[in-house]
């Protein structure tokens, strides 16, 4: 399959749509993580196809011994992309800042993509601490998107910290699950209308990453999705049109639910009447 | 050697045996990356770097912390490590 990129977006009607996140203005709406691929060129290939602006990446120590693993940056920096580091592993707030530190130091960028994890079995957040790296990130000039759970209280919280985006889970990463809690995610819009909220985690396929726009949200995160599906390059291909499809469904304004039929052709001009 | 009690007999004890390795590191040893190196006469932080194949004055996509402190790269030329320093030599890697 034919990776293509940019040119598409020049067709695409969501141009005029941006997604903006601080200072960083996104023309799509699908952010892509890089782990868990079967090798670099499908790495490749999907973010292409994905048609993603933001990739994120994690930082971990220099392999002393072994110069070609660090191959991996230099390649990804020659893409179309911007890069957001993530604070993956982290369990407190301490722990977090510095990594977040070691990645706009490495990286020479204020993004930083804010997990701070309670449970290494469910990997939801530490709520307490998640709060408690924000408030020092926010301070220290880091442009911060937060990985949340889907606590609507944490979620406003965050934002009144001054996170440049709020990214509340659908349910736990990696899991596949879709949004399991569309109740939530709904309160979580109506309580921020204005903050960028980007679902993060848990996407499991295409109709998930649809939903979640259709619900207003302004983007969404994922990665096993795509890089463990059979066939990743094709997933990203099919989250590419589901993010863009639910976002134009959002902006187009849905008809409301009706418990009884409403026929759609006219009754006038029948035969035989 | 510890004298003979009344209740035991002298014992002279190997000290050179692996038991008796202390935990904390001896004057001469540093951390890079959760290995056990030797500190160079230097100190220096560059040295350390230039000798695990990292060039101070080209490295990009780079950071490095000592004792959980992050050392930003304009830093580098001036610090110099102490005995029992943790040296951690981070960069981006595939993450979600």
């Amino acid at each position: 399959m034919q990776a293509s990129h940019s040119t598409s977006h020049q067709d695409d009607p969501a141009c005029g749509d941006p997604l903006v996140i601080g200072s960083l203005t996104l023309r799509s709406r699908l952010l892509l993580g890089t782990s868990g691929y079967p090798n670099m060129q499908v790495l490749l290939e999907s973010i292409a196809t994905s048609g993603t602006e933001l990739i994120t990446v994690a930082i971990r120590r220099v392999n002393l011994e072994d110069e070609q693993e660090e191959g991996f940056l230099s390649t990804i920096r020659s893409l179309p992309v911007s890069l957001l580091p993530n604070t993956a592993g982290c369990y407190t707030a301490k722990e977090a800042v510095l990594v977040a530190e070691l990645a706009r130091e490495a990286l020479e960028t204020d993004l930083i993509k804010l997990e701070v994890i309670g449970d290494d079995e469910t990997l939801m957040p530490d709520a307490e601490q998640l709060l408690k790296a924000a408030s020092e990130l926010v301070m220290s000039g880091f442009t911060v998107l937060a990985y949340s759970n889907d606590d609507p209280i944490t979620c406003r919280k965050l934002a009144d910290i001054g996170c440049a985006a709020v990214m509340p889970l659908a349910s736990p990463i990696g899991s596949g699950m879709g949004l399991v809690n569309p109740y939530n995610l709904q309160l979580i819009r109506e309580l921020l209308p204005t903050i960028p909220l980007i679902v993060d985690a848990g996407i499991g396929t295409a109709s998930d990453a649809a939903l979640a726009m259709e619900l207003g949200y302004d983007g969404i995160l994922l990665n096993t999705a795509v890089s463990k599906a059979e066939h990743p390059v094709q997933m990203a291909a099919a989250m590419r049109h589901a993010v863009m499809g639910g976002r134009f469904a959002y902006t187009a304004g849905r008809i409301p639910r009706r418990f009884f039929a409403q026929a759609s052709s006219p009754m006038q001009g029948r035969v035989g009447q | 050697m510890i004298p003979a009690s009344r209740h035991s007999p002298p014992v002279d004890f190997d000290t050179d045996h692996p038991a008796w390795a202390p935990d904390v590191m001896n004057d001469s040893t540093i951390q890079i990356n959760g290995e056990a190196v030797a500190l160079p006469d230097s100190a220096a932080l560059v040295d350390v770097l230039r000798s695990h194949g990292i060039d101070p004055s080209s490295a990009r996509g780079v950071a490095v912390a000592v004792n959980e402190r992050i050392v930003r790269r304009s830093e580098w030329e001036r610090k110099t490590l102490a005995s029992g320093d943790a040296v951690e030599i981070v960069t981006a890697r595939q993450g979600g």
